[in-house]
């Protein structure tokens, strides 16, 4: 992976939400991923402290928020039920209102409707595609399971019956009766059941400060200020994402 | 050789592009389901040898003395066997064991493979006939006919019923956080909308179609500036062409 080039550029989908935070090369030239790495900005610590007011978000923003994560994350993250059905009341609302208005202005609020549509659509079809990789870990372990909404679980259920149908079907019924499962663990400890990678490398940027950070039990903590950017482990940060600290880019 | 089978299936599932499937191979698939079981009748045959053979010359250590039973993990057990027997005074009926425990090993685990390249086969194969299906709007009747001729039956059953999941998960999300329209589901999720409006020109005549803002008759070779939603999955299955104004 070119970390240095990954560096440069604009990270967020949005990004008003990071005009003064200037990303600059890192100097550092080190690519192992156990070392979070920082890129620096260049915002005072006065900024910062003025920022930390504008913690109310709209829904939309909201929906933006955890449909980049669901989109970086390796794992399934918490489903987002309430803010998605506010936001198509609001289009609901929208709708209705539009009829009154000349056709210019009637254009623009579909134009936005359509806009929210595809978020919705977009953040729902991740979540089936992760659901679809590894639907049978994600039904069998609770603190997945909890994560899905009920549709989404019964759409989990019947994706994992349909793709056993077909394999015993196509050819498992054929093989010797004890060869016939599909969740065991062979000899050399290869699982059936997939799992996501948790290890694998995101970006991440934080949005409130957290302060000194254990990255790795065997390195310095590390200065998490608000708006700072690292690219590191999920499995490090994803309680920090939990709780909204950071988000993923 | 051994295992031959299973590699010509696993290279197959390699072949498997983005836009390209082949021919689903039923009798390489018969091949190596057939291989599996011969190779699990023959590891019953020596298990039957060497637990009649335990018992009757009275060999010294446990653990292959114990009667090996059928599961996965056999070879486990026989490993463990093995490396203990190293370890002492081996007889004759001993090594006839250790033989015949060398050879179950080999064949348990051209087992274990063999059922791997199975599953990675069909695996690949549902990966690309679902995000086939998604490029279709999900609609299995709009899947061409050379490809359909390529797929097991099967796999046309599965298409079907992966379309009908779906179709349940969507009226399921619809009626409950949107009841008064539509998601529009389906519609093209690649990239965001830029444009409520964008021009085609049709390809195929399609006739008269009902948008909101009225009748449109689609003629080939005419240009039209519409909305993107009213004629996406016209789009999609080749009957307008989208002409990027930038």
């Amino acid at each position: 992976m070119d970390t240095e080039n990954m560096y440069e550029g604009n990270f967020g989908p949005n990004p008003d939400h990071h005009e003064s935070s200037t990303a600059v090369p890192a100097s550092s030239q080190k690519t192992q991923l156990s070392d979070a790495m920082e890129v620096e900005d260049n915002r005072s610590a006065e900024e910062d402290e003025e920022d930390e007011e504008d913690v109310m978000e709209d829904d939309f923003s909201m929906l933006m928020r955890a449909w980049t994560n669901e989109r970086s994350a390796p794992d399934i993250l918490e489903y987002e039920g309430a803010t998605i059905e506010n936001l198509m009341e609001l289009v609901d609302f929208q709708l209705q209102k539009m009829k009154s208005q000349p056709a210019l202005v009637a254009n623009i609020l579909k134009m936005d409707v359509d806009r929210v549509k595809y978020l919705v659509r977009s953040y729902l079809r991740t979540r089936l595609s992760k659901i679809e990789q590894h639907a049978r870990h994600y039904v069998n372990e609770p603190t997945y399971s909890e994560r899905l909404s009920q549709n989404e679980l019964d759409y989990a259920k019947g994706f994992i019956g349909l793709e056993e149908k077909h394999v015993r079907k196509s050819f498992l019924d054929q093989l010797p009766p004890h060869l016939r499962t599909v969740d065991e663990v062979s000899g050399e400890g290869l699982e059936m059941v997939t799992k996501p990678d948790l290890d694998s490398a995101v970006f991440c940027r934080v949005r409130s400060t957290v302060g000194e950070f254990q990255f790795e039990a065997s390195e310095d903590p590390i200065a998490m200020k608000r708006n700072n950017v690292f690219i590191t482990r999920y499995s490090i940060i994803c309680n920090l994402l939990e709780d909204g600290k950071v988000e993923l880019l | 050789m051994l295992g031959d089978e299973a590699f010509r299936l696993a290279k197959e599932a390699k072949d498997i592009t983005p836009d390209h499937i082949p021919a689903y191979n039923e009798e390489q698939v018969r091949l190596v389901t057939q291989e599996t079981r011969y190779l699990w009748t023959r590891i019953e045959e020596m298990i039957a040898s060497l637990n009649s053979s335990a018992s009757q010359g009275q060999v010294s250590q446990q653990s292959s003395a114990q009667p090996v039973t059928l599961s996965s993990q056999t070879y486990n057990t026989q490993r463990y066997s093995q490396q203990q027997n190293t370890m002492e005074h081996i007889s004759d009926s001993q090594l006839e064991a250790n033989n015949i425990n060398g050879q179950t090993a080999l064949y348990f685990l051209t087992l274990s493979r063999n059922k791997r390249c199975l599953l990675a086969y069909h695996h690949r194969r549902t990966q690309f006939l679902r995000s086939l299906l998604w490029t279709l709007h999900l609609a299995p009747s709009l899947v061409p006919g050379d490809l359909s001729t390529r797929l097991s039956p099967e796999e046309q059953n599965y298409i079907r019923e992966y379309a009908r999941l779906n179709s349940v998960y969507r009226d399921a999300v619809e009626s409950q956080i949107y009841p008064n329209d539509s998601l529009d589901w389906v519609a093209d999720g690649e990239l965001p909308p830029r444009d409520l409006l964008i021009e085609v020109r049709v390809v195929k005549d399609c006739g008269e179609i009902v948008t909101e803002n009225g009748v449109v008759n689609l003629q080939a070779g005419t240009q039209h500036y519409l909305h993107r939603s009213d004629i996406e999955h016209l789009i999609t299955i080749g009957y307008l062409e989208h002409i990027n104004s930038c």
